[in-house]
């Protein structure tokens, strides 16, 4: 009867408000913006989707065209080689056959030689020195005196005494002077390690692919050291070597870490990093560089709650049965720690009762460009290997940023409900973040045209990746440490 | 029904005018869930336009096989608001129980006059929890044991939360006659 009356009841309520068509009115009928609304939301959302795919694209075409121009400049040093190599034989010949002279060693060359050296010399004008220095190997020729400059100059290679008829009638050249272990014996084995390792300067390009085994730290507040991270997935680092003295392009990924206490998780998925450093070397020691990147990061918070409605009091429910609860909140200087314990008292049928597990996740993607600059400085450098110590700041400048809600209900370990609130915001979080790196590394240098360099390298953002917006929020700091070896090749 | 099945593939393939149709023509069966779940005309908007991006970027999964469009579309209205009234602390109140002789005098039914609006209006009164079971039990028609699952709580729990939602309105009913 009573079933029978509370059907009546639900019936009543259902007829009314539960029609297929119901008429229109003013209170039933939302306004048009509720739709213009959501449509402009599926419209940015699809528009955001279009330019994640760019900016992961756009960075891969750069690597690849900056491959291939590396290769290509490899082919035509090679030539170059080529070229240097037939001249060395030719005047190795012209030795052997005619005794050299103080005032001229080549003046009896052949002119084809002359001027494959003079078309070599102007292909590389703009590292003379360096072309001296590959071309070491005639210096073995017995050397004579040259009143023209000092041992510190770094003379031309090639001079020409009538300055007026150009470089295409070369008359005669002036050798190494000869260095004398009183003068500087230290530059001597200084001359010698460049002769063994750095001759082919000339040579514009080298690079080498560095390994890298990567961990996060921290990756959560700093002000909370209670948050400990592992590292998770693996790591990817690349780097070319663009010179000798390591600018380098590299791309790196910064692998998924999680920190967690009782109820929370902070992943860090990590991300992509694309970068070029172009280096300076501005005295033997010293070299600076400027650096310029573009990074994506994403990060993940996840709160998840045990939730038991009816179990927050004392309370009798419908069957008879007392439920009580003690909840413990201990507070310290780490952190505060909640603890709920519920238990009840009675022998009647306990319902079925199971916790809900409600999962919020927040998740920023965040992209950004960043300008940078760094100092090394070499602390040893010995003749075939040195020691490096690195540091420098960067900037990192925001200029895409999605944030994302994401709130999943799980009952008996399978999921109730699904919820995804995205919304986007480009004014929240900081708008440009600072990271400090340091470095270290030590090189050696197998031969002339191969080093092995060991390398470490730690950053750390000094400004949180994303504000706290949200009660789950952590506060994401990166904080990444990387150690690779690799190898640096002179081609 | 062959139209709404016209507009719905349209729809699918991002016809901006079919969407439009779709969206007049369930939008007051829609904006009704959300308000008979909402207390706050405000809120039902919000909460509206949230599950309308989710309708129309998964229209693609929707399969009119497995059931139809108006279903689907107002499972997806009711769990926005769920999970909205989750976000805002949900809680069960438990209020001093009440007469348990409740139902619709069909020979003296006054109360069949009153119309949808006054109906939602007096469900809105009702605390969150309260109406939460109250719609999901009697307009949706789940069980007490399917609500328990849904929400986390028992299904006692469930039944005297509609136990006491139909309490409340039966004063609210009282007072209007």
């Amino acid at each position: 009867m009573n079933e029978n009356r509370q059907d009546n009841f639900g019936d009543f309520f259902r007829s009314k408000l539960n029609e297929d068509s119901p008429a229109e009115n003013q209170w039933n009928v939302p306004p048009d913006f509720v739709f213009e609304n959501a449509m402009g939301t599926i419209q940015r959302e699809k528009d955001k989707k279009k330019r994640r795919f760019l900016w992961l694209i756009l960075p891969a075409l750069l690597l690849l065209g900056l491959i291939g121009f590396s290769v290509y400049t490899i082919q035509s040093v090679n030539d170059l080689h080529e070229k240097v190599n037939t001249i060395e034989a030719n005047q190795n010949q012209a030795t052997n056959a005619q005794k050299p002279t103080e005032s001229n060693i080549l003046t009896n060359s052949s002119t084809d030689n002359n001027s494959i050296i003079s078309d070599t010399y102007q292909t590389s004008s703009n590292d003379k020195s360096n072309f001296l220095k590959s071309e070491d190997k005639i210096a073995q020729t017995p050397p004579v005196n040259n009143k023209s400059f000092s041992k510190k100059t770094q003379a031309p290679f090639i001079t020409t005494e009538n300055k007026n008829a150009g470089s295409s009638k070369i008359e005669s050249f002036d050798i190494l002077p000869t260095q004398t272990n009183e003068e500087n014996t230290e530059e001597s084995a200084s001359a010698l390690h460049k002769n063994q390792i750095e001759t082919p300067d000339f040579l514009p390009v080298r690079f080498g692919l560095l390994g890298i085994s990567e961990k996060e730290l921290e990756g959560t507040s700093l002000s909370n050291p209670v948050e400990k991270t592992a590292s998770k997935g693996g790591p990817f680092f690349i780097t070319f070597y663009a010179n000798k003295n390591l600018a380098t392009i590299g791309m790196k990924r910064v692998p998924q870490t999680m920190s967690q206490n009782l109820t929370r998780y902070d992943q860090n998925y990590g991300g992509y990093g694309f970068g070029t450093q172009l280096s300076y070397q501005a005295s033997k020691r010293w070299s600076f560089g400027i650096q310029a990147g573009y990074n994506c990061f994403h990060n993940e918070s996840m709160l998840q709650e045990t939730m038991m409605y009816d179990t927050d009091k004392e309370q009798t429910d419908p069957q008879g049965l007392n439920t009580y609860s003690a909840n413990f909140n201990i507070g310290t200087p780490m952190g505060d720690y909640e603890y709920d314990a519920n238990f009840r008292l009675g022998s009647n049928n306990i319902p079925d009762e199971t916790p809900l597990i409600h999962k919020t996740s927040i998740s920023q993607t965040l992209h950004s460009f960043n300008l940078g600059a760094l100092a090394r400085y070499s602390i040893i450098k010995k003749s075939n290997w040195d020691w490096f110590l690195g540091t420098g700041l960067l900037v990192d400048k925001i200029f895409a940023r999605e944030n994302n809600m994401n709130t999943e209900l799980y009952h008996n370990s399978s999921m109730m409900f699904k919820q995804e609130m995205n919304t986007t915001k480009m004014d929240n979080g900081a708008d440009v973040f600072y990271s400090l790196m340091g470095e270290t590394g030590v090189r050696y240098h197998l031969n002339q045209k191969t080093a092995l360099i060991l390398q470490a390298q730690y950053n750390t953002s000094l400004t949180s990746l994303r504000e706290a917006q949200f009660s789950g929020d952590m506060g994401s700091y990166l904080h990444d440490f990387n150690v690779g070896v690799g190898v640096q090749l002179g081609l | 029904m062959r139209d709404v099945t016209a507009i719905i593939n349209q729809s699918k393939k991002g016809d901006s005018g079919a969407q439009r149709r779709l969206y007049e023509q369930y939008r007051t069966l829609w904006f009704m869930i959300c308000q008979r779940y909402l207390r706050s005309r405000d809120d039902a908007l919000d909460v509206m336009q949230n599950a309308l991006v989710r309708i129309f970027t998964k229209l693609d999964t929707f399969d009119q096989e497995l059931g139809s469009f108006k279903s689907w579309s107002s499972r997806i209205m009711v769990n926005e608001c769920i999970m909205f009234l989750r976000k805002r602390k949900l809680e069960f109140e438990h209020l001093d129980g009440g007469d348990d002789n409740l139902f619709i005098q069909e020979e003296e039914n006054p109360i069949q006059k009153l119309s949808a609006e006054e109906i939602t209006k007096m469900i809105q009164k009702l605390p969150d929890g309260y109406r939460l079971v109250f719609n999901l039990n009697i307009i949706e028609g789940y069980t007490h044991k399917e609500i328990a699952e849904m929400l986390g709580i028992s299904e006692g729990t469930s039944k005297s939360q509609l136990f006491k939602a139909k309490n409340l309105l039966k004063k609210q009913i009282e007072v209007i006659f």
